[in-house]
């Protein structure tokens, strides 16, 4: 699949990756990830559109009587999987890094 | 805002709306968040609009063309995309071109008010090379962010210009 993996949409993937099957609002998601409105909610469009994140609109229910709905995002299972992934492919990259430090500093490279 | 938004982008304009309420409603997250979230979806919509436009423009670029989309997923092929891509390139540049052209009676008067006269070689330092110049930084920024045709497009008469400005003065 073919998404622009910014730092910043690695923060987001993460973000859903810790709870995968709970709705999560767009501003929580702001708050956790420490992301502004403006580059949010763009890469959530993004990953919207490519059917790795599921968006629905709050139901009324007795804890939010009167106040508007909220829109709800989490992912598919196809995003799940991506994210997972991503996840594991840059954990398989980074394991060479601690290594490679330890060279570097055993021959006064680092 | 709303009636402005493609309609594809209706319904995450409404959630940033819905979001907004919930932000103005909850006191201990104040007012300058509430601020600071409508300015930022403000941004993320504006941005929204001019990729709808930019898209639509595109299509209709294709369509003048005859170029095709690919039966897979409703997108251009990567011939259709790259020579899109290109002739973007031609097209931005060219219009920067014909703006410095326009300017360059302007940047003549400014030189002049600093005591430099119009001559062939001030006409080339002031107006052609910084035109030379952006273009080509233009070009290798696009270059780096994967947008070679475009970058490839900017260049073509960028070059062409620069040919002609050396066998101008190669024949003097």
């Amino acid at each position: 699949m073919k998404l622009k993996l910014s730092p910043q949409t690695l923060l987001i993937l993460e973000a859903f990756l810790d709870h995968p099957a709970d709705w999560k609002y767009g501003y929580d998601l702001s708050r956790s990830t420490g992301l502004k409105s403006g580059t949010l909610y763009p890469i959530l469009m993004r990953l919207a559109d490519r059917k790795l994140l599921e968006t629905a609109w709050e139901t009324s229910g007795p804890d939010n009587l009167g106040k508007p709905p909220r829109h709800m995002y989490r992912f598919t299972p196809e995003g799940m999987q991506f994210a997972r992934e991503q996840r594991q492919s840059r954990a398989a990259s980074s394991v060479g890094s601690p290594v490679l430090n330890e060279a570097q500093n055993l021959w006064g490279l680092g | 805002m709303l009636s402005l938004t493609p309609a594809e982008r209706r319904a995450w304009v409404e959630a940033m709306l819905r979001e907004l309420d919930f932000i103005g409603l909850d006191q201990k997250h104040g007012d300058w968040a509430a601020l600071f979230w409508a300015l930022g979806c403000t941004g993320a919509i504006f941005r929204e609009c001019l990729r709808g436009l930019g898209a639509w423009l595109l299509k209709q670029c294709a369509n003048l063309l005859g170029i095709r989309p690919s039966e897979e997923g409703n997108k251009m092929n990567s011939t259709g995309k790259k020579t899109l891509g290109v002739l973007t390139g031609i097209g931005i540049a060219l219009a920067f071109g014909v703006v410095m052209f326009l300017l360059r009676n302007v940047i003549a008067d400014m030189l002049l008010a600093f005591g430099v006269q119009r001559s062939t070689w001030s006409h080339i330092l002031s107006v052609i090379l910084p035109t030379e110049l952006i273009v080509i930084g233009a070009a290798i920024l696009l270059w780096r962010r994967q947008r070679a045709a475009v970058a490839i497009g900017l260049l073509v008469p960028a070059a062409l210009m620069g040919a002609h400005v050396v066998v101008f003065l190669a024949s003097r």
